[in-house]
């Protein structure tokens, strides 16, 4: 112990500095970050920077200083590990009595203290800041920092370890970037026809894992052997692996069995029905990829039942004509949508290659569309009045209201401050009042209902950010085109407003089948 | 006899180079070895697989009884090594060095590090970085004696110092000698010669022979044969009599097997004519020209035979 005390205590007076900075950056973006919350739409996360004109300079200043934060600690971290660099015949330490375990400790407790601790505090700050009690958000603060272990500081340790220096690091990490940009480009020009995209059931945590693991097996293995060649092969397998994922989705082998075929004797909690009727007609249109045919068919679901809401998140197409041949697609996402009670038409999107299409669309087809469902369950609701001020929605956060930019007298909606991560799925209805709001929500006075979703469901204890506070917009458009003062609508302060929070229930998987089908002609020219 | 460093048939390669090639060096507890040989001859190789920086590409090592690839922490504690080439915590003054270093060794003795820094003369609150070199080389001495190590390596340590700075540091080295063993390299014989107790000669990663400094300089003996008429090389020259010349009246040879009772007696039988023959003594760096030159100047099997190249421990 006194050992790695004497490096941590030797590492903190060597780069005071460094240390310096990334604490005077936290508390910049805890002085700075929460007058942002009052401007509409500014972003949040690190996942979603955006220099957002609307919040003015100290937007932009919070927007540069998300940016910043990362950047200082990749300098804190190479800074550390390359001050007992590991790679290399001629470092005083080597001929020490170094012991590996006690110098991987220091470096870890030096990373403890200046990063992950006013990290820490800094994340508690704005938690406080944004009304929310930091004590009841220790669970999604520590996953917070796990996530960050697992994609920043682990992968930049282990990178620095097997590197001289901080130019050589900084090459290195512009190969990767260069490499995984190579296999997106590379994923993107391959047809999507033949690539497949669902939903996430397992590729993100098993790619956090493989990087949590990898990054920490090449740390250990550098500080115990300082072995660079192992280090580096142990590396580029892990960059190779998370980039084989831009061409195969593990998750797609894994939809059959994540979502079970609903039993035929079970009552559908939602079904699904081709839709062809009025205006509502199949259609086929080409794609920028020449080789490809959109086809679009539409669907009537019904059938959910109250306090439900069935959330279509992947299908995919089996086609049989009489002959005998049969084409299936991988599993597609389905375009977001939220069926609610009642009977909806929505659409179904696929892709295939037009050779297949070709084939297919001489004659009358069978196609068998597994759709995989979500089912979500109400899981509370509050109604709430509108109020021109901070008001706190339970299961979301504080809510304010979004005014126009150019009417800031008049409201438009609202924005929700949320802790640690995108608020619980939510769906929010809110009263629009005709004519203005001189008088109130006057009850005699005529009324729409808009409604609009917010949220994610089942988020995690914590999604991935450098800030503790996130906002979402709750978009509640006008009803309609005011021709006149009279007519415009107003959402007014007092308006109740409806929040129903959705819980994940069930999942599942349900056929729609379509016999004598006919590929349509394609809308945007002939073949 | 205990040795304090030991390896058998120690190789390393570097890719297709052939850096260190079945070495068997033996440094017994007490000596200051001194390995010498040209650069490039895979002394500082050899040094490093010692400390576990490299590790063996065949055969094998101890140090304080430890195998060279277990080498870590615990028997770093006793040993001290200092390298020319080793970078220093430049950024730390003399005195945090040799604070921060305090933690690391449980013998570190603190009256001992006073008279060093003394001894050396070293400025305690400049920076390494802002030392001359041979101070810097004076600092890491203080920090690697501190501890009393039961070895200390050193790896080209005198190295391109000035004499002054050279004297203080064999000086402060040969104060510890007692009490510890001396595995040290050079490329300058002369640098070694006053003080060494055993000498190993390394040439192309090969170890060409280690004695006794003692044993070395009394075997090897510069004799000089005058004859009555013009000198010829005689024909069935020993083996152990290296570079042979003939000028004049004047034989020349290197004797590298020398015995004060019995070759006086085998070289007056050898040259029954000879008007005078002188054996003289040897510096040290006159026996390496003669066993370099006449290790490069035969061919290998040759060379091999040769009782002058054998290792002697």
């Amino acid at each position: 112990m006194r050992q790695s005390l004497a490096i941590f205590a030797k590492d903190a007076r060597r780069f005071w500095l460094e240390i310096l900075i990334c604490v005077a950056l936290l508390i910049a973006l805890v002085v700075v970050y929460p007058s942002t919350w009052s401007v509409a739409g500014f972003p949040d996360g690190v996942g979603r920077v955006r220099f957002f004109g609307g919040a003015g300079p100290t937007g932009i200043l919070a927007g540069v200083l998300v940016v910043l934060i990362p950047i200082a600690w990749l300098v804190l971290i190479a800074r550390v590990v390359h001050c007992e660099r590991l790679v290399g015949d001629t470092q005083f330490w080597l001929t020490r009595p170094y012991d590996w375990r006690k110098l991987l400790g220091s470096k870890l407790l030096y990373l403890a203290a200046f990063l992950y601790v006013p990290f820490f505090v800094a994340q508690c700050a704005l938690l406080r800041e944004g009304g929310f009690q930091p004590f009841h958000y220790v669970g999604g603060l520590l996953f917070n920092l796990l996530l960050l272990t697992a994609v920043g500081v682990l992968p930049l340790m282990a990178l620095a370890t097997i590197t001289r220096g901080f130019g050589r690091l900084m090459l290195v990490l512009l190969g990767v970037a260069l490499v995984i940009v190579a296999a997106l480009i590379t994923s993107f020009v391959m047809p999507s026809h033949v690539t497949s995209s669902v939903p996430d059931i397992l590729s993100g945590d098993l790619a956090l894992t493989v990087i949590f693991c990898g990054s920490l097996a090449a740390i250990i293995l550098m500080y115990a052997r300082r072995s660079a060649k192992a280090g580096w092969l142990l590396l580029i397998a892990i960059t190779l692996i998370m980039c084989s994922t831009a061409y195969f989705d593990p998750d797609s082998a894994l939809v059959d069995h994540y979502y079970p075929e609903l039993s035929p004797i079970a009552a559908a909690p939602v079904r699904f029905a081709y839709g062809a009727q009025g205006l509502d007609q199949p259609g086929a249109s080409f794609t920028d990829d020449k080789h490809a045919v959109d086809i679009a068919i539409p669907i009537v679901a019904s059938g959910v039942q109250d306090g439900y809401v069935a959330i279509p998140e992947a299908l995919k197409i089996i086609m049989t004509n009489a002959s005998g041949e049969k084409w299936e697609s991988p599993w597609q996402g389905y375009m977001t949508e939220r069926i609610l009670p009642g009977m909806h038409t929505t659409w179904i999107h696929f892709r295939m290659r037009r050779s297949v299409y070709e084939q297919f669309r001489s004659m009358p087809v069978t196609l068998r569309i597994p759709i995989a469902t979500t089912m979500a369950r109400k899981a509370g609701e509050s109604v709430i009045p509108l109020q021109d001020a901070d008001f706190t929605v339970p299961e979301i956060g504080v809510c304010q209201p979004r005014r126009w930019t150019f009417k800031p007298d008049e409201m438009m909606g609202i924005t929700c401050r949320s802790a640690m991560n995108e608020p619980q799925l939510t769906y929010v209805s809110a009263l629009w009042t005709q004519g203005g709001c001189e008088a109130g929500a006057a009850v005699d006075q005529n009324h729409v209902v808009t409604k609009s979703w917010v949220g994610e469901l089942g988020p995690g204890p914590a999604e991935l950010g450098i800030t503790s506070v996130w906002d979402a917009d709750v978009n509640l458009s006008q009803p309609k085109y005011a021709q006149s003062e009279q007519e415009r609508w107003s959402l007014c302060e007092g308006s109740p407003m409806r929040f129903t929070q959705y819980l994940p229930a069930k999942r599942l998987r349900e056929d729609v089948t379509i016999s004598g089908f006919r590929l349509p002609e394609p809308a945007n020219g002939t073949i | 006899m205990k040795f304090a460093i030991r390896t058998e048939n120690l190789g390393r390669k570097f890719g297709s180079t052939v850096a260190l090639n079945g070495v068997g060096v033996e440094v017994p507890e007490g000596a200051i070895y001194a390995l010498v040989g040209p650069n490039g001859a895979g002394k500082t190789t050899l040094i490093k697989l010692l400390m576990n920086i490299f590790w063996p590409s065949e055969g094998s090592a101890t140090v304080l009884g430890q195998d060279s690839r277990r080498v870590a922490a615990g028997v770093f504690c006793q040993i001290g090594y200092v390298s020319e080439n080793q970078e220093a915590p430049d950024w730390m003054q003399v005195g945090e060095m040799l604070r921060y270093y305090r933690n690391f060794y449980p013998r570190w003795d603190r009256d001992l590090e006073t008279q060093l820094v003394r001894q050396f003369d070293l400025p305690l609150d400049r920076k390494l970085k802002h030392l001359s070199r041979g101070m810097r080389m004076k600092a890491a001495f203080a920090s690697s004696l501190a501890y009393r190590p039961h070895l200390i390596v050193l790896d080209e340590p005198l190295s391109g110092l000035d004499p002054l700075v050279r004297d203080e540091l064999i000086v402060g080295l040969l104060d510890r000698a007692p009490e510890t063993t001396v595995f040290l390299s050079s490329h300058d014989l002369a640098e070694i010669e006053g003080f060494s107790s055993h000498v190993g000669f390394l040439e192309k990663g090969r170890l060409l022979f280690q004695e006794e400094m003692a044993s070395l300089t009394a075997r090897f003996r510069e004799v000089t044969v005058t004859l009555n008429g013009p000198a010829t090389v005689p024909a069935g020259v020993p083996s152990s009599w290296l570079q042979v010349e003939a000028a004049d009246s004047v034989l020349r040879f290197v004797h590298s097997n020398y015995s004060e009772d019995e070759s006086p007696a085998e070289l007056a039988t050898f040259f029954p004519a000879a008007r005078d023959i002188r054996a003289d003594a040897m510096r040290l760096r006159e026996v390496f020209l003669a066993i370099a030159k006449s290790n490069r100047g035969v061919g290998q099997s040759e060379s091999e035979a040769r009782p002058s190249l054998e290792v002697k421990a």
